[in-house]
């Protein structure tokens, strides 16, 4: 039999590197694990109705934060005296009498011309097929108007302290002021409901974390430091290659082989969760089908759809990159406006069938409620990971709001959502949305301690706190294709760091 | 009763009348008679295979005598509607309506061939048992019950538990929630009183009685409940489960507006409103 050693000396064989004891962890790098419990706030069941109004949205969401916004707004002009009158609590919009000085809770309402509106497109007979989708809804003119709304009526407000606030369609406030001569409600002052109360770490996980955490303060210093990894905008093409090899680089580096052990062993091993967040699939460049290109000309269609025009490659390339990644690491897969799963908001899982080789790290047939390794989510997503609760987004929420005014300030509009409690006003004005009728899923109950939105243009992030002593990390997730960016959030202190890869 | 409802529904009963007064040239009977006579007369001989109870001349005689001493009794109440009267069984001939066939304008056959099927002995097409006028579906909480029974005997293999299952099935089906427990205690008077409060604090007098008069005080506290926009819209969502949805706001809707739904058993209406919105629905024409 020959041995290794009498081989040793030709130069072919090696034998495996004696492992050095200074350096920890020679052989096999643990990843540190995970502790996750996915909530199902944003799932629909899957016999839904749509006989249901819209209507029932703006109803449950008025509702369910008006007591509160009334509460902030008597605490807060309870003795406002002006003008020798006494502010008076309203009961609905359409009680406010002219000169006197009083205050109101309902719905904002923005009437902007260039919004797309179905009785607009009904009236004028424009029956376009797919609904075009507008850059910008405000108009510089100023054609505008902000109203207030409940359910006995409409009033249009106005005033100076109204430019100082961000408003969009669907968040609730109370508004202090008067009629006048016009009919039209003078603003004075305005209160939103401000952050809802937050629940504290591992407040769903098992009583044993909890005891720990409740001697110490929330963050706990001596557990190993883990990290979260946030990625969107991933946009696997089947036609453009521009960042695939940033995506392989990001494939090395998330199954923490990418670089020295060194490295490896104190950063990489301690991301214990990657959490995608939408748009992994590029969008479809669809050919132009009028076109005089032959080459390009679309083919007879076939049961109404062209099946030529399916390209499966971008599917088969996203779940090459997940079943390579998930045997060590778990990962939260979030749909986006680009991924095959519903059009309308809240959006559902994407199903298993599009990935054939990972969906077996998916939750077993046996127990169905327990997330796998590969946990498909919704879009908003609430969670509860490594005791924190984290509401994330694949981006539509803040676009759409982004749309209402001029110059959006991105990190401003995700800390007015969270004060607003809505975390989708804009639903189902101009964002499309289920029919909900017996609870809406939009209205934050609890405050999150994370709240990401990902397929942003850039990163951004802030720390907000709320009146009573709730802080929330807001981040804004950038689009992998266009800034080859990964975000890492720290576990225990809530850091961030921002992992920027390039392939030379 | 019911037989009395499927009456008001077709308008046959005035068909029969012209019958009869071709027919009988000695028949001296006055207008208040009883169809019910006619049909539970014209029963008695099936000549013809259609289910219209054709009177025949000789099954007529009883009515030719004197009118006022029936075999059956009845209580003459005129109904307002019809412009011949029509008296009501009473309650102690309880099968005598079970007995007559309910009949849709569908299933009628014309006058003509009414009086020349005895002679001509035709075959005719038997429309017993096809319904060509589409019936409302009630969703009856007993014929579910009938049915899960039905299909958990087909599928479970051993027959002693399926007794079982088929009780524990009937209970949920019937299970009630506690503020409709509470809400089927409220009396009648409970609602009266609740609807005249608020009648009386409204400051204008009803002006327009007649579009309210056919209503009974139910319809009536029904109908404020759909329009009673704090609860929210009232169109697309059935009054109970408006009703159950603004108690888990805690919005403290009345509990005599679910009084009145319990005891009623009108768990799957919808507002009026909304049926009036949605009026491509089926609908009778006059």
């Amino acid at each position: 039999m020959v041995k290794l050693e009498d081989i040793a000396d030709l130069g072919l064989l090696q034998a495996p590197l004696k492992a050095d004891p200074t350096t920890k962890a020679a052989t096999a790098l643990e990843r540190v694990p995970s502790n996750y419990k996915s909530l199902d706030t944003f799932a629909l069941p899957k016999d839904r109705q749509y006989q249901q109004q819209f209507a029932d949205i703006y109803f449950l969401r008025l509702t369910k934060i008006k007591p509160a916004v009334e509460q902030i707004a008597y605490e807060a002009w309870e003795d406002t005296v002006l003008g020798g009158d006494n502010a008076k609590k309203v009961e609905r919009v359409l009680d406010v009498r002219q000169g006197e000085l009083c205050w109101v809770a309902g719905t904002v309402y923005m009437d902007m011309p260039l919004k797309p509106s179905i009785l607009e497109d009904v009236s004028k007979d424009r029956w376009i097929s797919a609904p075009t989708s507008v850059d910008h809804y405000y108009s510089e003119d100023g054609r505008d108007q902000i109203m207030l709304e409940d359910d006995s009526g409409r009033i249009r407000l106005v005033g100076e302290p109204l430019k100082n606030y961000f408003l969009v369609t669907g968040c609730i406030i109370a508004v202090m002021g008067t009629e006048n001569a016009n009919g039209e409600f003078e603003v004075i002052d305005l209160k939103f409901a401000d952050l809802p109360p937050q629940p504290p770490r591992w407040a769903l996980s098992d009583k044993d974390k909890k005891t720990k955490s409740e001697d110490l303060s929330m963050i706990d210093i001596s557990a190993p430091s883990k990290r979260i990894a946030i990625v969107s905008g991933l946009g696997f093409s089947g036609s453009s290659t521009a960042y695939s090899a940033e995506l392989k680089v990001l494939k090395e580096y998330l199954a923490a082989q990418a670089l020295d052990a060194k490295t490896q062993s104190s950063e990489q091993s301690k991301i214990s969760r990657l959490i995608i967040a939408g748009n992994s699939i590029a969008e479809a460049t669809s050919s132009d089908p009028h076109s005089n290109n032959p080459s390009t000309k679309t083919h007879t269609k076939k049961y109404g759809y062209d099946a030529s025009s399916y390209n499966p490659l971008p599917s088969q390339l996203l779940d090459s990159f997940l079943s390579e990644l998930l045997p060590s690491l778990p990962i939260t897969l979030l749909p986006g406006p680009n991924d095959p799963a519903n059009s309308s908001y809240p959006q559902q899982p994407i199903h298993s069938a599009m990935f054939p080789e990972s969906r077996y790290y998916g939750p077993t047939p046996s127990l169905p409620d327990e997330p796998g390794w590969l946990d498909a989510t919704t879009n908003p997503f609430e969670s509860e990971i490594e005791g924190w609760r984290v509401l994330g987004t694949s981006g539509q929420n803040l676009d759409d709001i982004c749309k209402y005014m001029d110059n959006p300030d991105r990190l401003g509009l995700m800390e007015a959502m969270c004060r607003w409690r809505c975390s989708a006003p804009t639903a189902p004005d101009t964002l499309w949305s289920y029919p909900f009728q017996d609870d809406e899923p939009f209205v934050m109950k609890e405050c999150p301690h994370l709240y990401f939105v990902g397929s942003q243009p850039k990163f951004d992030s802030k720390v907000i706190e709320g009146p009573d002593g709730q802080m929330v990390r807001l981040i804004l997730v950038p689009k992998f294709s266009e800034t080859r960016e990964v975000v890492l959030v720290d576990t225990e202190t809530m850091e961030l760091s921002v992992v920027r890869l390039s392939a030379e | 009763m019911r037989g009395l409802s499927a009456l008001k529904s077709c308008k046959q009963p005035i068909q029969h009348i012209t019958i009869l007064r071709t027919h009988t040239t000695s028949a001296t009977f006055s207008p208040t008679y009883s169809s019910q006579d006619l049909f539970f007369y014209g029963h008695s001989d099936k000549q013809s295979s259609s289910h219209f109870p054709v009177p025949s001349l000789n099954s007529l005689t009883p009515i030719t005598a004197d009118v006022t001493h029936r075999p059956l009794s009845f209580s003459p109440s005129p109904c307002p509607q019809s412009p011949l009267t029509f008296t009501t069984p009473t309650n102690n001939q309880p099968d005598k309506a079970a007995v007559m066939p309910v009949t849709r304008r569908s299933t009628r056959v014309t006058s003509s061939r009414a009086s020349s099927s005895s002679a001509n002995n035709q075959s005719k097409l038997n429309f017993s048992n096809k319904i060509t006028k589409p019936l409302p579906s009630r969703t009856n909480s007993k014929d579910k019950a009938a049915k899960v029974e039905e299909a958990i005997i087909r599928t479970t293999a051993t027959p002693e538990p399926v007794p079982d299952k088929v009780k524990e099935q009937q209970e949920a089906v019937t299970k009630l929630s506690p503020s409709e427990v509470k809400a089927s205690k409220v009396s009648q008077a409970a609602i009266n009183r609740y609807w005249k409060g608020i009648e009386d604090s409204r400051l204008a007098k009803e002006v327009h009685k007649k579009h309210t008069s056919g209503l009974s005080t139910g319809e009536k506290v029904l109908r404020y409940w759909d329009v009673s926009s704090q609860f929210g819209p009232c169109v697309g969502i059935t009054r109970l489960k408006r009703w159950q949805r603004a108690e888990r706001l805690g919005l403290n809707p009345p509990v005599e507006v679910l009084a009145v739904i319990v005891k009623e058993g009108r768990g799957e209406e919808r507002a009026h409103l909304d049926e009036l919105l949605n009026s491509a629905a089926v609908g009778e024409r006059e």
